[in-house]
Formats: C-alpha cells, sequence, structure tokens
C-alpha cells in the first residue's frame, strides 16, 4: 500500500458534501415516493392533484377524503414504520457487532406475534369482547380489516404487551451479563422460546384463527387510523430521540464494548437505553402494523452502503431515510394491482428490496458509488 | 545455567539514587543513556509526582459471590514520565493486572490509586482523561477512515453529538504525526497493516491526551522490525511527549533494553518489580519463564535452550 492517497481507499473518507448529497438524494426520493403513495390505489389521484389536495385545493372532494381518510394516515405510517424499524435495526447491529442482528433477533417480533397469537387462540372471550367494544379494524386495510372478532385497539395491546416483556426479559439478561453475544444468544433463544409457542397455538387453533393469524403477519401500514397515529409518532419520536442521544456509544460499540468503556462511555447505561430504543421503535410499529422484519435487517446495510461510513452521525439519517423509502416503494407496490386489490407488505418489500442490496454489494466491489441508489 | 537465587521479592520502588552500573550490557540500568540521564537529573532535583500506587493489591475475578485471586501482595509505585515494561509467561496474571490498572476489573483487595485517587471510585468519564489504554484486540471497523479512529481519543473531550473543535483536530493531527501515520488519515482502518493498525491504535490512545499510557501486548502479531518500532515509539511518549506507558509484552529482551522498570509476574503469581538489570540479576526472570528445555541467559538477555552445550 502506498502512503499517497490511493484511488480505492477514497470513499472511506469521503467528502462531507458528498454525503450531504446523498442524504438530500434519500430525502427527495422519499418524497417522490409519498406522493406516489398517496397517488396509487384503488381510485388513483394524479400527483399534482394530491400536492392540490394537500395545500387545501382539492380538485375534488371525494379525493381530498380518500386522502385525508386513509391514504395520507397509510403513507405517514409506513413513513415511521420505515424510519423505525430500519433505526432499531442499525442500533441493534451497532451494538451487537454483529450484522445479522435485527429486532427480530432480540425476539421483539416473536414477544409481539406472540401477544396477537396468545390473544386470537387462546383469548376467545377477549375477542369477543374486544368486537363488542371497538368493532373492526380500518376499512383503508385490507387485511386487518377483516378481522372479525378482534378490535383493532385490543390487537395493539397484545402485541405491545408481548414485546414489552420480551423488552424486559432481554434488558433483565443484559443486565446480568457482561459480554453482549450473550445477549444476542439470549435473545435469539427467547425469540425461538416465543415462537415455539406461537406454532402450538396455531397448530392447535382453528383454520379460521389460523387465517387470521396469518393474516396479520403479513403486515400492512393500512391499519393505523389518524387518531392512532399519534402513538405511533410518538414512540417513533422517543426511540428516535433516545439513538440520537447515543450517538458516540454507538460509534465505539462498533469497536467494542471495552474499547468504549475506555474512552470514557458508560457501557452498560448507553446499551440498556439503546436496548430501550430500538424496542420501542420495534415494538410500536410490530404492534401497529405486523412483524416487519426485512425493514430492520436490510436498510442499515443499505445506509452503510451508500453512505461509506460508520460514523452514526451520517448512518442515523441515512439508514432512516432507506428505510422511508423502502416502505414506501414497498406500499406503493402493494396498491398496483389497482381495483382495490392490495398485495401484503412483507412478501412484497423482501422481494423488492433485496435484489436492490444484493447488487448494491456488487456495485461496492466495483467502487462505484452513485449507482448504488435506485 | 539460570542462576538459582532465593525467590526473594524486590521492592517495588525503583532506586534511581543508587549507582548499579551496567553489568549486564544490555539491560537498560538507571545510569547511562544521554537522553535518560538527563531525564533522570530534572527528575531528581523536583521528585516527579506519582502517577500510579498499589499496596497489597489483589487481582482476580469475582465468580458469582468468591473472589478467584490470581495474584496478591502487589506493590508498585510509578513515577511520571517512567516506561514501565511487564513480563510473564502466559496466564500469569499480565492482562488481569493492565485490565485492573485501567480500571475494567475491580481490585480483589489491597488499594489502586491513580494520581492519589481510588481507582475503583474514579468515574468512566474522568477515568479516560486519566488513562488511555489499547487493548490487543482485533477490530473490524468496515468503513471507518484512520482519522476517525484517532478522534475516538477526543470522545471524552467532545460534546454529545461529537463535533469536533479546533483543539481536537490538532489533538489528531499531532497524534498522528508522533506515530508517522500523518499521510494515513484518509485510509481506512481496516486497509492497514498489522504494524500500521498498532502505531493508529496507539495515535488514538495519544490523542486521549492522558498522563499515563497502557498497552497490552502492543507487539503481539507484529514482524520483528515493527516489534522494535514499537518500543521505539513507547521510549519516545516517554522522553518527547512526558507520558508514563505501562505495557505488557513477551518480549523480554526487547523490555530489558527500553524499559526503565521491570515488573515481573511469574507462573505462581509472584510480583517482582525494578530496574530491569537489578531484576534480571536476581533471577527474577528465570523463575518466571524457565522451562526444563529454555533458560533465561543473564548474561545476553535472551533465552536459550538447556541442554549439552556444542
Amino acid at each position: 500500500m502506498s502512503k499517497t492517497e490511493g484511488e480505492d481507499h477514497r470513499p472511506g473518507h469521503g467528502p462531507q458534501v458528498s454525503r450531504a448529497h446523498l442524504i438530500a438524494a434519500l430525502g427527495a426520493c422519499a418524497i417522490i415516493l409519498a406522493v406516489l403513495d398517496i397517488s396509487v390505489g384503488s381510485v388513483r389521484i394524479p400527483p399534482a392533484a394530491v400536492w392540490e389536495t394537500l395545500i387545501g385545493r382539492a380538485p375534488r372532494p371525494e379525493w381530498a377524503t380518500i386522502i385525508f381518510i386513509f391514504r395520507l394516515p397509510k403513507m405517514l405510517t409506513a413513513v415511521l414504520a420505515g424510519a423505525s424499524l430500519s433505526v432499531a435495526g442499525l442500533v441493534l447491529q451497532s451494538i451487537f457487532r454483529n450484522p445479522l442482528a435485527a429486532p427480530d433477533s432480540l425476539g421483539i417480533g416473536a414477544g409481539a406475534s406472540i401477544g396477537v397469537a396468545v390473544l386470537m387462540f387462546a383469548g376467545g372471550a377477549l375477542g369477543a369482547v374486544g368486537a363488542g367494544a371497538q368493532g373492526i379494524g380500518t376499512q383503508g386495510s385490507a387485511i386487518l380489516g377483516n378481522l372479525p372478532p378482534l378490535g383493532y385497539t385490543l390487537l395493539v395491546v397484545a402485541a405491545s404487551i408481548g414485546a414489552a416483556v420480551v423488552l424486559i426479559i432481554i434488558l433483565l439478561i443484559s443486565r446480568k451479563f457482561e459480554q453482549v453475544v450473550t445477549v444476542l444468544i439470549m435473545g435469539l433463544l427467547v425469540g425461538y422460546l416465543t415462537s415455539s409457542i406461537v406454532s402450538l397455538l396455531v397448530y392447535f387453533g382453528s383454520p379460521q384463527k389460523v387465517q387470521l393469524y396469518l393474516s396479520w403477519t403479513y403486515g400492512s401500514f393500512g391499519g393505523v387510523r389518524t387518531n392512532e397515529l399519534p402513538y405511533l409518532a410518538g414512540a417513533a419520536l422517543i426511540g428516535l430521540a433516545l439513538v440520537a442521544g447515543d450517538i458516540k456509544a454507538l460509534n465505539a460499540f462498533l469497536i467494542g464494548e471495552r474499547f468504549a468503556s475506555t474512552i470514557g462511555i458508560r457501557v452498560r447505561a448507553s446499551r440498556t437505553r439503546l436496548l430501550i430504543a430500538a424496542s420501542i421503535l420495534a415494538g410500536s410499529v410490530t404492534a401497529f402494523c405486523g412483524p416487519i422484519a426485512f425493514l430492520g435487517i436490510a436498510a442499515p446495510h443499505a445506509a452503510c452502503l451508500l453512505s461509506r461510513s460508520a460514523e452514526h452521525r451520517i448512518l442515523l439519517p441515512t439508514t432512516a431515510l432507506s428505510g422511508i423509502c423502502f416502505a414506501l416503494l414497498a406500499d406503493v407496490l402493494s396498491a398496483l394491482p389497482g381495483s382495490g386489490a392490495v398485495l401484503p407488505i412483507n412478501p412484497l418489500l423482501a422481494l423488492i428490496g433485496s435484489p436492490i442490496i444484493i447488487s448494491m454489494f456488487f456495485h461496492r466491489d466495483r467502487g462505484s458509488l452513485a449507482e448504488g441508489t435506485e | 545455567m539460570s542462576p538459582e537465587q532465593s525467590p526473594r521479592h524486590i521492592p517495588g520502588i525503583p532506586d534511581v539514587s543508587k549507582p548499579l552500573g551496567n553489568l549486564l550490557g544490555q539491560a537498560k540500568g538507571p545510569a547511562p543513556g544521554p537522553e535518560t540521564g538527563e531525564r533522570r537529573t530534572e527528575q531528581n532535583q523536583a521528585a516527579p509526582p506519582v502517577v500510579l500506587e498499589a499496596s497489597s493489591l489483589a487481582i482476580g475475578w469475582k465468580q458469582g459471590r468468591n473472589l478467584q485471586i490470581l495474584a496478591r501482595d502487589i506493590d508498585f509505585r510509578v513515577a511520571a514520565g517512567h516506561l514501565i515494561a511487564l513480563v510473564g509467561p502466559n496466564g500469569a496474571g499480565k492482562s488481569t493486572l493492565l485490565r485492573t490498572v485501567a480500571g475494567l476489573q475491580a481490585p480483589c483487595g489491597g488499594s489502586l490509586t491513580l494520581r492519589g485517587r481510588n481507582v475503583a471510585l474514579i468515574s468512566v468519564e474522568e477515568r479516560a482523561s486519566l488513562l488511555a489504554c489499547v487493548f490487543n484486540e482485533r477490530i473490524e471497523a468496515g468503513y471507518l477512515t484512520v482519522w476517525e479512529f484517532v478522534a475516538f481519543g477526543r470522545y471524552p473531550y467532545t460534546n454529545a453529538h461529537n463535533r469536533l473543535t479546533g483543539e481536537d483536530r490538532r489533538h489528531i493531527a499531532t497524534a498522528l504525526a508522533l506515530v508517522g501515520m500523518e499521510l494515513f488519515g484518509e485510509r481506512t482502518f481496516s486497509s492497514l497493516s498489522d504494524g500500521e493498525r498498532q502505531k493508529v491504535q496507539i495515535a488514538r490512545a495519544v490523542a486521549q491526551n492522558t498522563p499515563l499510557l497502557v498497552f497490552d501486548e502492543p507487539t503481539a502479531f507484529l514482524d520483528a522490525p515493527s516489534r522494535i518500532e514499537i518500543f521505539r515509539l513507547a521510549e519516545r511518549l516517554v522522553q518527547e511527549a512526558g507520558k508514563t506507558v505501562l505495557l505488557c509484552t513477551h518480549e523480554v529482551d526487547l523490555a530489558l533494553k527500553t524499559a526503565d522498570e521491570l515488573w515481573v509476574i511469574d507462573r505462581e503469581h509472584r510480583f517482582t518489580a525494578g530496574s530491569p538489570f537489578v531484576v534480571a540479576r536476581s533471577g527474577a526472570i528465570g523463575r518466571a519463564f524457565d522451562l526444563p528445555t529454555v533458560a533465561f541467559d543473564v548474561m545476553s538477555g535472551t533465552f536459550r535452550a538447556r541442554g549439552p552445550q556444542r
């Protein structure tokens, strides 16, 4: 290796301008996709009309109804879910120093699933109460909206409790054990434990209930109503603020925990805060939208490949924006068939996301930065 | 071959006033050497402050409620501006002692003070401004650049958003220049050779601007010239930057030549400290390392196979 600046290692410390450009480009991408997301659906609304409606000059009043009651909340849910899940994934990948760590590997998704499964399979009486109290979920959601005996709110509560219980177990484990790998293994085991309980419940469940449960596992951004959005947004803001406050710890954790503690990071306190943040981010989205695993694992890789940085001040916004773009893109494609049919989010995300990220890895090895964007 | 002397404990405090001469040839005695001699005269005029002090220190782990003590009765006093090398066979407790000094592991007994204060009671943040460590671990840093890595040394001083001030940048640049890596700032850390990585790690510790530096086997995995380079660098940190350096190493011969003071932990976990010359003469190195087939030769300062002489 020569001592001078060669051409192949320059990206490691790319000029700040190009990273600002990257963030701006991702932001623009997200805005275009957001408008597109509102525009497509069973009723096509031209993007220009979407814009006019949003600024209060709706060309047609029925479009305003569609946009403000169904599509805008759905778009905002996709944005919040994209940002929350991807940042949760980034946090977990960094603190566990493991590129395969994701909200799922801590059993958070499994915890939410067990909450929902218990509610659906074991809680027949509860389900009836839920139906009476809450009615049926949003009309905008093709999947969750069709859950007959279950209140959507009850579903969210069950998923939140499930995720929270797993989170508390993981936090107790992480207080007890110094080694972060141990925490990761314990998280995986708790995940297996919960998913085995879920699969037992599914095994003994009636076919209709299994159908219902499976439809929840497909994921959807359409179930969140306008009056529920503040909860999701609040959880996302709290989680993101916690993460933003521990940027230095995240950078140092990437090297190692012992290293972090020698440069003045309170390792356990930071790790606990970050685990809580990741759980709030992932748990809230899973509760409202179903288990959307892909974003948490894929978006951080996309952000890392795009920004070529290990500095979380850059990785955090890039990851959140990548996650938002992936979520919106999947939501746009899910509505593409038109005529009211909606494709499930989870398979779509992996279907479009995996090839994009695989191709980014190929581009990285060719040393080109720009091509990976779209 | 090896001098079979009584396993007497050598007092931990180096007596710099005593004229010892350099009988060992290579081992660093207190008298000769123009730079070191000058430094020592200064120190004799105004006694250098004690950076690190231990009395009856016991090191080990806590396993549940049980204390697993590895070594006890450790006494030392480290004056500012010294290079201390810690040697001993594998498993003797070198790394445990370094981790205890670094505050990463609680002492199991006795007292350990850093600048007169109990190490266990110094906060994580403040400790990071008093001592910097380089531990021997594999670092996988992806896209992290050398500059960004050295900037970790400024973490104890930067705000929550990790914004570097002009002073921070100056410290980083100076540290990189000190280890001769100033042209490597833009490179990614993962593209460096092992020797370059070690120098960058040391630069990171220097950027932390602490009076005490602790290096855990800084020469492991390095080729022979790089090992000498690292020891020379440690020496310069003491002489030019006025640091106190504590390092543990398997390079007994380099440690004898370079260090101001040698610490030995032997297989029975007994701790011995003194000037390299005195420690080598006392037979402590032989006691620590000798095997039925290999023995430390005091005169040459190296290890030799025992057996019929050819």
